[in-house]
C-alpha cells in the first residue's frame, strides 16, 4: 500500500507534495473563498449566525492548513511533536522490564529488556524502535514468550504425570496403581493449559492490533483524516479519523506501556517452582533411573528400583501439592496482564479518542462508555 | 471605528500581496492559486481543483459587483433619500463595501493565507 504520509512535505521542506496534499490545498482555498461569500451575505442580510459561522470557518481553515503543513512535524515517529510526548514520559535511562526468558528451553532464565535494546524485538512488523508502540509490542511479545514457555513445560509435566498415574503393579492376583491420585491433578493441569492457550491467543491478538496500528495509523488514517478535515462537509469524519489515528498510534501503546511499567516483573516467581515439579517428574521416570532396561532382570535391582521410585514419588507428590497455588498465581497474573489491564487500556484509548475527536472538530458517541 | 480602519488597511495590504505574489507556471501554485492548471483526468484532484478555479473566478466578480453596488447605494442615499431614511441606506452601502473588500481580500490572499497556515507547525 502506498504510504500516503509521504505525499505531505516534511518539516522544513518545500511545500510541494503529492496528490493528497494538493487536494487538501484546493479544498482549503475553496473554503476560504466560501468564507468570503458567507461574510458578504451575512453583512447584506444582517445575519449574525452566518457571520459567526464565517468567522469560525476561517479559523477552522487555518487549523486545517496547519495540520496539513505540519502532518510530518506533528506525528513523525522520530522527531514529531506528539511522539516527543512519549520521550518526556520515560526515565532518562529508558524503560526496562524483566521477564522469564524461555527461548533457551534447557536453561530458562530471568531476562531484562530496555528501550534501547528494543530494536531487535521491534523488527517484526517494522515497528520503529524507541516508540511507545515498540515498547508495548515488546511487552506483549515477552508475555507471549512467557505463556509459550509455561504451556510447553505444562505439556511435558502433564504427560509425565499422566504416565505415572497409570503405572500399575501386578502382585500375583492383586493389581495396584500407586500413583492413581495424580490423574485428578492431570485433569486440572489440562484445564489450566487450555486457559493459558486462550491467554496466549489474546496476547497475540493484542500484539496484532499494535502491528495494525503501526501499519495504518500514520500511513492511511491520519493523511485521509487530514484531507477530509479540509472540506466543510467531511470535517467531522476527517476529525474522527485523525483522532482514531492518534489514539491507535499513541494512546493505546502508551496505555499498554503503562501496564508494563506498573507490573515490571511478569510472573518471574511462578515459573521456577513449576520447573522443580518438572525436574522431579523427570527423576521419577524409568528412563532417568535406569538407562538400561536389562538391569531390571536382576531381582536385587528391583528392590533398589522400588526404593528409588518410592522416594522420588514421595518428593514428586509433595511438590505436586504446591502446583495449584503456583499455577493459580501464574494464571491470575497473566489474566490481569492480558485481559484486565488491556481492557482498561482500550477504555482509556476510546475515551481519549473521543476527546481528541472533539478537539479535531468531530463528535463521537461511546454510548455506555460516555464519561 | 479605529479597529475597522486597521482591518481595512490590513485587507488592502492582503489584496496587494496577493496580486504581487506567485509566478506564472504549471501545476500547483501556492502563492497564487488562480494560476494553477487543473488536470482534466476527472479524478478527485481535478474535481476539487476545478471547484477552486470556479470559486476563484467567481469571487472577484461578486466582490466588484458588491463594491460598485455599495457605491451606487451610497450615492443614491445621499441624493434621493430623505435624511431620516438615509441611515439605513448608508448601513447597507457600508456593509456591501466591507463585505466586498473582505471577499476580495480572501480570494486574493487565499493562497498566502493557506501557505502560511501550513508553515505554522512546520517551522
Amino acid at each position: 500500500m502506498e504510504d500516503l504520509s509521504n505525499q505531505f512535505p516534511g518539516p522544513g521542506g518545500t511545500l510541494s507534495g503529492g496528490d493528497a496534499f494538493q487536494v487538501a490545498f484546493y479544498a482549503l482555498v475553496s473554503m476560504l473563498v466560501l468564507v468570503g461569500f458567507s461574510y458578504l451575505l451575512s453583512r447584506l442580510m444582517n445575519n449574525r449566525k452566518l457571520e459567526d459561522w464565517a468567522k469560525n470557518e476561517f479559523l477552522q481553515v487555518l487549523v486545517s492548513a496547519a495540520m496539513v503543513g505540519g502532518l510530518v512535524a506533528l506525528m513523525n515517529p522520530g522527531s514529531g511533536i506528539v511522539m516527543k510526548a512519549f520521550d518526556s514520559m520515560v526515565p532518562g535511562d529508558g524503560l526496562s522490564m524483566t521477564y522469564f526468558n524461555t527461548t533457551n528451553a534447557s536453561a530458562p532464565e530471568n531476562s531484562s529488556i530496555t528501550i534501547s535494546t528494543f530494536s531487535s524485538v521491534c523488527d517484526i512488523g517494522s515497528i520503529p524502535p524507541g516508540t511507545a508502540l515498540c515498547y508495548a509490542y515488546s511487552y506483549l511479545s515477552a508475555l507471549e514468550s512467557q505463556i509459550t514457555g509455561l504451556v510447553s513445560l505444562l505439556f511435558s509435566t502433564t504427560a509425565l504425570l499422566d504416565i505415572f498415574s497409570k503405572i500399575s503393579i501386578d502382585i500375583i492376583v492383586v493389581n495396584v496403581t500407586p500413583l492413581s491420585g495424580l490423574s485428578s491433578i492431570v485433569g486440572t493441569l489440562n484445564n489450566i493449559q487450555q486457559s493459558l492457550i486462550y491467554l496466549g491467543i489474546l496476547s497475540g491478538v493484542e500484539a496484532s492490533l499494535l502491528v495494525f496500528a503501526n501499519a495504518t495509523a500514520l500511513t492511511v488514517f491520519l493523511p485521509i483524516g487530514i484531507v477530509l478535515r479540509c472540506f466543510f462537509a467531511t470535517r467531522k469524519v476527517g476529525g474522527a479519523l485523525m483522532a482514531i489515528a492518534v489514539g491507535a498510534y499513541l494512546v493505546f501503546p502508551l496505555a499498554m506501556s503503562l501496564n508494563a511499567m506498573v507490573i515490571q516483573q511478569i510472573g518471574t516467581d511462578t515459573m521456577e517452582p513449576l520447573l522443580n515439579v518438572f525436574t522431579q517428574a523427570e527423576q521419577l521416570s524409568l528412563w532417568a533411573n535406569f538407562q538400561e532396561p536389562g538391569d531390571l532382570v536382576t531381582p536385587d535391582n528391583w528392590t533398589a528400583y522400588i526404593s528409588k521410585f518410592n522416594s522420588a514419588a514421595q518428593s514428586l507428590v509433595s511438590t505436586v501439592a504446591s502446583l495449584p497455588a503456583i499455577l493459580t498465581t501464574a494464571v491470575y497474573t497473566l489474566v490481569v496482564q492480558i485481559v484486565f489491564l488491556p481492557v482498561i487500556s482500550i477504555l482509556i484509548t476510546l475515551i481519549a479518542t473521543k476527546e481528541l475527536a472533539g478537539l479535531f472538530g468531530a463528535e463521537m458517541n461511546l454510548s455506555r462508555f460516555e464519561v | 471605528m479605529q479597529s475597522k480602519t486597521v482591518l481595512l488597511v490590513l485587507l488592502l495590504l492582503g489584496m496587494a500581496f496577493a496580486q504581487a505574489g506567485g509566478d506564472t507556471g504549471t501545476g500547483l501554485n501556492l502563492d497564487n492559486p488562480v494560476q494553477t492548471q487543473c488536470s482534466t483526468s476527472g479524478d478527485i484532484m481535478g474535481f476539487t481543483c476545478n471547484i477552486m478555479e470556479y470559486l476563484l473566478e467567481l469571487g472577484p466578480m461578486v466582490a466588484v459587483i458588491a463594491l460598485v453596488l455599495g457605491g451606487l447605494v451610497y450615492i443614491y442615499a445621499n441624493m434621493f433619500v430623505t435624511a431620516d431614511q438615509r441611515g439605513r441606506y448608508h448601513t447597507l452601502a457600508t456593509n456591501l463595501i466591507i463585505g466586498a473588500l473582505l471577499l476580495a481580500a480572501l480570494v486574493g490572499g487565499a493562497g498566502i493565507v493557506v501557505k502560511n497556515g501550513m508553515n505554522f507547525l512546520n517551522s
